[in-house]
Order: structure tokens, then sequence, then C-alpha cells
């Protein structure tokens, strides 16, 4: 039995597009939000790290099935590798309703004013693609408020001298430092920074109908087993369902956007839970399926007016590929100074966001969630012992003792760091899958260098015993924070989608997600892409009627 | 665990036809099973890989999720073996510990006879056999290893953890 037309299809039910499908369907619209996996249950991997989204070396409890949605990872000479889940150099997000807002760490930074006009701040980076948004912080303001609203924010901003003006309080106080917060961030105003707490998703006191959090030691990389953990699952995509205007439909892949002789978007192809091809129809298609896989179905989406794609005429989908650098370092203190309460970060510094010398954007720095076991026997000086009794030795004498400072740095984005889509290798349905390639622009390794030494500094003045940095800032770019894919732009020939997460062209074709951005902040871009969907649909719902915009 | 005993016990009196494993042949086992105790030794502050029951985290495995990495472990076992008795005279089990520990060094190294690897890289071997059996030493008991979280023990780390008490002090 064919599939009843509906007004709007949501594809991805994470962050974008649970927002999208709520405001959607409270304006009246009737909704499908598809999402490839099913909705997270906590009894199915209640503290195994093995499973866990951070360590997935036994696949990932939230999914994707690592047997049915391999991926390419192309190198620089042009040889490739088939990744998956457990392989690492996957760079997924959870695939369950709620999607990374079910395991993530869950800070809710907003942007600052400078992030969304990198160019005009720092001028052109040689070999990037760096450019302004088409929208500013001002533009967004009003979303991130009622991102910290309906989803719920813990935080504390006048504690943050480099705070991004705000009108309205966030809704819930922040969280108290832990022990090692405590002693770092007294380091920190010794040195002149601006410690403060770091604004949380998550319940500092019950909200919303739920309970507070309770400092589980497995938070991030784990569902939260009191709900005390916001995410789009037990916020908006309830109320959305609530309205009685939208359906989830759960383990359904996505495989193509149709559309008709005159460019317009009609509908999706999919296949449902028993393998079976089906077909959505709908008069609004908005993907939010994260910066690979919106690319990819885009890339996957050809027809005679769109033979690269659709979208993609200009050659842009795909572009642009960002993520986050991670870096910092660690210390070994003579105390034990890990309480290994939940999460383990508490507080950060925004010094070396924005202003810094020589330094284009830069980074938050915070300290550290908290290593489980198994990601502990990685933590080890340069030159330490691998295995055998030294490598014990120090697990079992320092994994209490251990702190560490990291942070991501803004990545300068470049044309090569990008998604395509490898026709050779498929997916469990017979879908081209996505290939990564390309790599970070070189200035983030220097980047990195800079703000590990800077974490350093810190950890020493703090007392620690001995100190190392991890530096990141090389290879491949995406990962959790993956975005700017389908960048947001007004030129139709330097970037896919207009201002509103409109695809240039398709008027009925709307990105939600982190594709949009055209560069990714300093910061974990949750909140951001949160705020991206209620302004999405901000103007599909201003100008919406009935069955098509508004003329 | 009684299986798991008698192997240690009576390494010789084992044949493939027999074995109590899911992937490993008896004489593998015991090659893994001193491998993993030199990656993770028994010490001061407890035991190591054998008492964690690591072996059987990574022969449980390596018939579900890490199937892929089966040839790896036949290939690896026998070219340790061969490099064991050439050197030696004996299977890589019925070493010393010390003479193991020099080996497994050599092998980190990339430095154990060449010829007897053929195609596979014994650094990469030695290190995929180091990952494991770090997932078995420190992962969660339900997959085989870490027998009754003993390495959450030796890490004062307070176990299971029981939602909204985990800060309370486990008596050990």
């Amino acid at each position: 039995m064919a599939n009843t037309h509906v007004n709007a299809i949501v594809v991805g039910a994470g962050a974008g597009g649970g927002v999208v499908a709520k405001e959607l369907a409270e304006h009246g619209l009737s909704v499908v939000l598809f999402e490839r996996g099913g909705w997270p249950d906590y009894d199915k991997h209640i503290n195994d790290e093995l499973i866990s989204q951070r360590t997935q070396v036994l696949g990932s409890a939230f999914g994707p099935d690592h047997r049915k949605h391999p991926r390419v990872s192309l190198r620089d000479d042009g040889s490739k590798r088939v990744v998956t889940p457990i392989t690492g150099g996957y760079g997924h997000n959870a695939a369950c309703v709620g999607s990374g807002t079910v395991s993530y760490g869950a800070m809710a930074w907003r942007f600052m004013p400078e992030d969304f006009k990198l160019k005009s701040s720092y001028g052109h980076v040689e070999g990037s693609t760096i450019e302004d948004w088409p929208i500013s912080y001002d533009d967004l303001e009003p979303f991130y408020e009622k991102a910290e609203w309906e989803i719920g924010v813990s935080g504390d901003d006048s504690q943050n001298p480099f705070a991004p003006p705000r009108k309205k309080q966030q809704p819930m106080p922040p969280f108290e430092n832990n022990c090692e917060g405590k002693v770092l961030a007294e380091a920190g105003g010794r040195l002149g920074l601006h410690p403060f707490p770091i604004p949380m998703l998550r319940n500092s006191v019950p909200y919303n109908g739920r309970p507070a959090c309770i400092r589980n030691r497995t938070c991030v990389g784990f569902a939260c087993p009191v709900d005390g953990k916001n995410g789009t699952h037990n916020t908006v995509i309830p109320r959305a369902m609530a309205t009685g205007n939208c359906e989830v439909r759960t383990h359904c892949q996505v495989a193509e956007v149709m559309s008709d002789s005159s460019g317009r978007a009609t509908g999706i192809k999919y296949f449902d839970g028993a393998d079976k091809g089906q077909i959505q129809t709908a008069d609004l298609v908005i993907l939010a399926a994260s910066a690979t896989e919106t690319a990819r179905l885009l890339l996957n989406s050809t027809s005679e007016l769109f033979p690269r794609g659709l979208g993609n005429n200009h050659d842009w989908v795909g572009r642009n590929l960002q993520g986050h650098a991670y870096t910092g370092a660690v210390g070994l203190f003579n105390y034990d100074i890990k309480d290994f309460a939940g999460p383990g970060a508490t507080f950060g510094f925004c010094d070396f966001n924005h202003h810094n010398e020589g330094i284009i954007g830069g980074g938050l720095l915070c300290n550290e969630f908290n290593p489980m076991p198994y990601l502990y026997t990685g933590m080890r000086p340069p030159g330490a012992a691998q295995w055998g009794s030294e490598h014990k030795d120090f697990q079992m004498k320092n994994i209490k003792r251990t702190a560490a400072l990291h942070g991501p740095i803004q990545e300068i984005p470049n044309f090569d760091s990008r998604i395509t889509v490898d026709p050779s290798v498929k997916d469990h349905w017979g879908i081209p899958v996505v290939a990564m390639s390309g790599k970070r622009h070189s200035i983030d390794y220097e980047h990195c260098k800079w703000l590990s030494s800077k974490a350093e500094m810190i950890l020493k003045e703090a007392g620690a015993l001995e100190t190392w940095q991890r530096v990141g800032g090389r290879g491949l770019s995406g990962g959790q924070h993956q975005a700017g894919t389908t960048r947001m732009g007004n030129d139709p020939k330097t970037s896919v989608c207009n201002r509103h997460g409109q695809v240039h062209g398709i008027d009925n074709l709307f990105v939600a997600d982190g594709s949009l951005c055209v560069t990714n902040g300093g910061f974990n871009p949750v909140l951001t892409i949160l705020a991206l969907g209620y302004w999405v649909s901000d103007y599909i719902t201003r100008n919406w009627s009935g069955t098509k915009f508004k003329s | 665990m009684a299986g798991f005993g008698s192997i240690l016990l009576m390494p010789s009196c084992v044949t493939r036809i027999s074995s109590s494993w899911k992937f490993f042949t008896e004489e593998e086992a015991s090659c893994v099973i001193a491998l993993c105790e030199q990656i993770i030794p028994k010490d001061e502050h407890g035991g190591g890989a054998t008492e964690a029951g690591v072996i059987h985290y990574i022969d449980r495995q390596l018939v579900a999720v890490f199937d892929y990495d089966q040839l790896i472990y036949q290939k690896g076992i026998s070219a340790l073996q061969g490099c064991c008795l050439e050197l030696h005279g004996k299977r890589f089990e019925n070493l010393d510990f010390d003479v193991q520990y020099s080996l497994c060094t050599e092998m980190e190294k990339g430095g154990l006879i060449r010829e007897r690897w053929g195609e596979l890289d014994q650094v990469r071997f030695f290190r995929l056999v180091i990952s494991h059996s770090m997932q078995g030493f420190y992962g969660a008991p339900r997959h085989g290893g870490n027998k009754d979280y003993m390495s959450y023990r030796m890490m004062d780390l307070d176990f299971p953890l029981v939602v909204g008490r985990n800060h309370y002090k486990h008596l050990s």
C-alpha cells in the first residue's frame, strides 16, 4: 500500500531534524521524520565502554550496524580503505532517534559573533575557502535562546567575560566544578585567564518533567540512565509526536530525494525495516542526516537537471568538510585529582577564542570528559611502555592522578576536504556509500600546537609533576562535529544553500544540520545546529501556506 | 573456568580436534594466553591477563565482531612459533617469562626473523594483540574478560556502577 502524501519529510532525527519536525508539526504541517536507527535503549549498553560512542571496538550501542554501513576513506595516493564504526576512521554520529544528542557530553556553546564572520575578521587564508556566514550572530541569537529553553541548558554566561551578548539567562543554574576542575580553574586564574562553568544540555535541577543529573561516571558516550541529559529524543521529538501531526519512522534507510522535471523535490525513496523499497511523497523535503550523510544523499539524487546530484551543479556539495581538531595536554599529579563524577568536563576558558595575536579563530579549552579504563590505556607520555608491567603499573597508579585540558580548534575550511560517494562500494541496500578524502588545512596544526602549549602551561601552574602535549590538527577532518558540506551563502555559484537553508534553485528542498555551517567555530557545535533547526523552521513556517510557499 | 585451568596444566595433551575454544586450537590458545600475560602480567597490583580471562574475550570476538582478524591471528601465531622454535627450540608458551619478554620486545620493533612472517607485519600483529588484550582486561566482563571486574578493583574504581549510588565506596 502506498504511503499517504504528507506536507514534509525530515530525514534524520538528530539535533537539527528533531527540532524541524517539532516546529513544522506544531505549525500544523503533516510530517514524517525518518531515522535509520531505532529509539535509544539504555538497558542495551549500561556501563559498557567497549560499545560506547567514544570506543566502539565491539560496535556501537546506538548504531549504525557496522555490517550494513561501510564507508570509504581515500588516501592522498588514491588508495582506499573500507571503514566501519569498529575499524575507526569512520567519523559518524549515533544512528538512533536523538542521534548524538543521546550520547554526547552535552556542552551547550553559542558560537561567538566573530565565528560568523571569520573572513572579514581575519582576511583570506591561502589555500582555504574561509568565508563569512550569510547570517550573523544577531540573526541566530533568538534561536539559540529558544534551543536553550526548549531543550534545556544549565549555565551562567555572566561568569564568562567573552560570552556573546544574550537577552535571556540560561534556564538552569550551572553545574559545580569537580575536584580536578577546581584545581585547574584556580591555576588558570593565577595566570590571568577567565575560567567559568561549561554550559551543559543536562539538568542541574529538575527541568521539563525530568530529573536532575546524578553525575553518572559513564556519561559521555552513553545514554543517561535517569534521563537527566537533554536531547531531541526526550524533548522536541516527543512534542512533535504529541501534536498528532508527526510520525517517526525508524529503521528506514533513505536512498535518494526524488525530483520532477521542473527540478522540485517530490519525495524520497527509502528502504523500510524489512529492507523493502518504499516511496514517500511530500510537498517539502528537509535533510538533517549529518554533514556526511546529507551530502551523500544529495550526491546520490541525480536527475536530468542535476546530473551530479541535487544542488550540485557548481560542485560544492560535499566540499569544505570540517570538524574539530582536538588538541591539548595531559598532566600527572601526586594525588587523586580525578573523582570520576560524570561527565568529567566542568569548566572552560574562552581566552583562546579570537583576539589572540597571529591566531585565526582559535579554540575553547576545557577539562576533559572522564576517560574510561580502556581509553586510558592509550593515555601515556611519549616513549612510555605500551604493554607489560610498566604499562599496567602506570594504569593502576595514575588513572585517578591524571588530568587533561583540551579543546576544539576552529578548523580553516578547504575545498578538497570533502565527501564524495563511491559507486563501487555499496551499503546493505546497494546504495553508494560516503567516501571521505582530503585533509585539514596546514594552519590547523599550527593553531593546535599553540593551544596545546597553553594547556600545558596551565597544567604546570596547577602543580602537575609531569606534563605532555597531545597535538591534533592533521589528517582527515569530519568526525562527530562534522560540518560544512552544503554551506550557506548568498552566491549560488559558491554555496549550496541560501541563508534560510534552502537549496539554491529548489524551493522545497532544505538542509537543517551542521552541513549548513560555513565555518565551525572553536566550540562544540550542537547548540548551533539546534538553533539552525529553529532558524530554518522559522523561515518555512512563516512562508508556508497549505501545500506550498506563499508567492 | 575448568577448561581454562587444564590447558595451563597440560599444554601438550591437547589436540586440534578436541579444542574447547570457539576459534583457537588448544595450541594456538596456549600461545595467545602466554602472549597476553606478557602484555598484562600478574604483578603486585593483582592478577594479569590469564586470571582475567582475556583469552576468552579474544576467542569469543574472533568468531563474532573480529572475524576479519582470524587470518592475522592464525598466521601471526604460526610465525611467532616458527621464530621461537628456530631460536630456542621451544614453543612460545613453553619459554621462560624473561625470554618471552625479550621476544615481544623484538616483535614490537619488527626485529623477529623476517622470513618467518611472509607478508604479515609482525608489528601490526603484536599491536593487534595489545589492543585486544587491553579491551579484554579493562572492558566490561560480559564480553568474556575482566573476570569479576578485577581490573576495576586494581584501579580502585567502584563496580558495578550502581546508578545514583556510585559515590559510595564499595567494599572489595
